[in-house]
């Protein structure tokens, strides 16, 4: 029995090898896709989460927000993700938010 | 009476009854909802189109158990009327609606059957307008003692919290963020154009605690501080305060409310 077993799993090794490659190709693509949305997700929450701290930063932190919150906005546009709509009207929110608060830093300025 | 007489009357008085009756009125005031309609949100940019009945969104309930911020930050809701365009697939996605309506947080949008409860479609509960819907929830009956107000729906929502007969939910896991608490800026004093009437003190506080800072700047105060003015006129149209104020928070007939500095 043992030999049997042994023999049909030598004349299917082929099938077999082919079998594992496709398994991995799909636990490969599917965690990486998976690890991209976990990638925005942690650079949504970095810089959302800033907000209410944003009106102590100095204009330079804020202009750095501006133009991570510009880059996630592009990506999230390209990305197929079923969250899209929703998270980039939130961190176009956030971007206004930190674009508002150099202006107002900008006024102040001009007061003085 | 000479004939051409009689007929310039009759022209008159037809031109009298035309103009009465075409003319568009200089303003018009707004019917006053009754109490428990107060803030609510008919939603029909593709119901009708899908042959549902538009959705009744009361903000009363949704008030009492939430920040506005939960919703209209972390989960998304814009302020302006028909902003969001959310569907049906964006609330299935867990989008919206189905942020919360997922049958953890509130009820689900299409509850499954499980042994002994037989699957319901809860379409009825959102797409109530027009039809005769019996809601679990009454109005009058949630918020039998709560504190009052003078306006809007009548309730005095601040108080209502403070005395503990509410607590808001800020905080919904898989949507918000987790932020550390905000150090609030110290009240502002906001100068009155008319004469007698007291200057405003904001309190960035009050507000802050509901709404975050993103829900108001820049999209309904992109004002530079002392450089844009802005009149009751403006918040009557809806504009600045009247986002809120009037529509769904205290009404902006209070005016005590938010004129509240001592006159010496």
């Amino acid at each position: 029995m043992a030999m049997l077993s042994k023999r049909s799993c030598c004349k299917n090794r082929p099938l077999f090898i082919i079998y594992i490659c496709v398994i991995s190709l799909y636990f490969s693509l599917t965690s990486s896709s998976y690890a991209n949305q976990e990638s925005w997700r942690e650079e949504f929450n970095e810089l959302c989460g800033d907000t209410q701290k944003a009106a102590t930063l100095g204009q330079d932190d804020l202009n750095k927000l501006v133009a991570r919150c510009s880059k996630l906005s592009s990506e999230l546009e390209g990305s197929d993700s079923t969250q899209k709509k929703a998270y980039i009207y939130r961190t176009e929110k956030c971007r206004n938010f930190y674009i508002f608060l150099i202006e107002l830093l900008e006024t102040e300025r001009n007061k003085q | 009476m000479k004939k051409r007489d009689i007929f310039l009357t009759v022209i008159l008085v037809v031109l009298c009854i035309a103009a009465l009756t075409f003319a568009q009125p200089a303003g018009v005031r707004k019917k006053k909802p009754p109490r428990h309609e107060y803030g609510n949100v008919v939603m029909n940019n593709l119901a009708e189109k899908n042959k549902m009945a538009p959705v009744v969104y009361n903000h009363w309930l949704h008030r009492a158990l939430y920040t506005c911020r939960l919703c209209h930050v972390d989960i998304g809701f814009a302020m302006e009327a028909g902003g969001t365009k959310a569907t049906m697939d964006d609330n299935n996605n867990g989008l919206y609606c189905g942020a919360c309506h997922n049958g953890k947080e509130a009820f689900a949008i299409e509850e499954k059957g499980v042994p002994g409860v037989a699957a319901r479609k809860n379409c009825e509960r959102c797409h109530s307008y027009g039809q005769k819907v019996a809601f679990e929830k009454d109005f009058y009956k949630f918020t039998k003692g709560f504190p009052m107000s003078r306006f809007g729906d009548k309730i005095n929502w601040i108080k209502t919290e403070e005395a503990g007969l509410i607590k808001l939910k800020d905080y919904l896991e898989g949507i918000s963020i987790k932020t550390k608490a905000l150090n609030y800026s110290a009240d502002t004093e906001i100068k009155s154009n008319i004469t007698g009437m007291p200057d405003i003190i904001f309190s960035h506080k009050k507000h802050a605690i509901w709404n975050g800072c993103e829900l108001c700047h820049p999209d309904i105060f992109g004002v530079k501080r002392g450089t844009t003015k802005y009149t009751m006129q403006d918040i009557f149209a809806g504009k600045y305060c009247g986002a809120c104020h009037g529509k769904v928070s205290f009404s902006d007939l209070d005016c005590q409310e938010c004129h509240v500095k001592n006159v010496n």
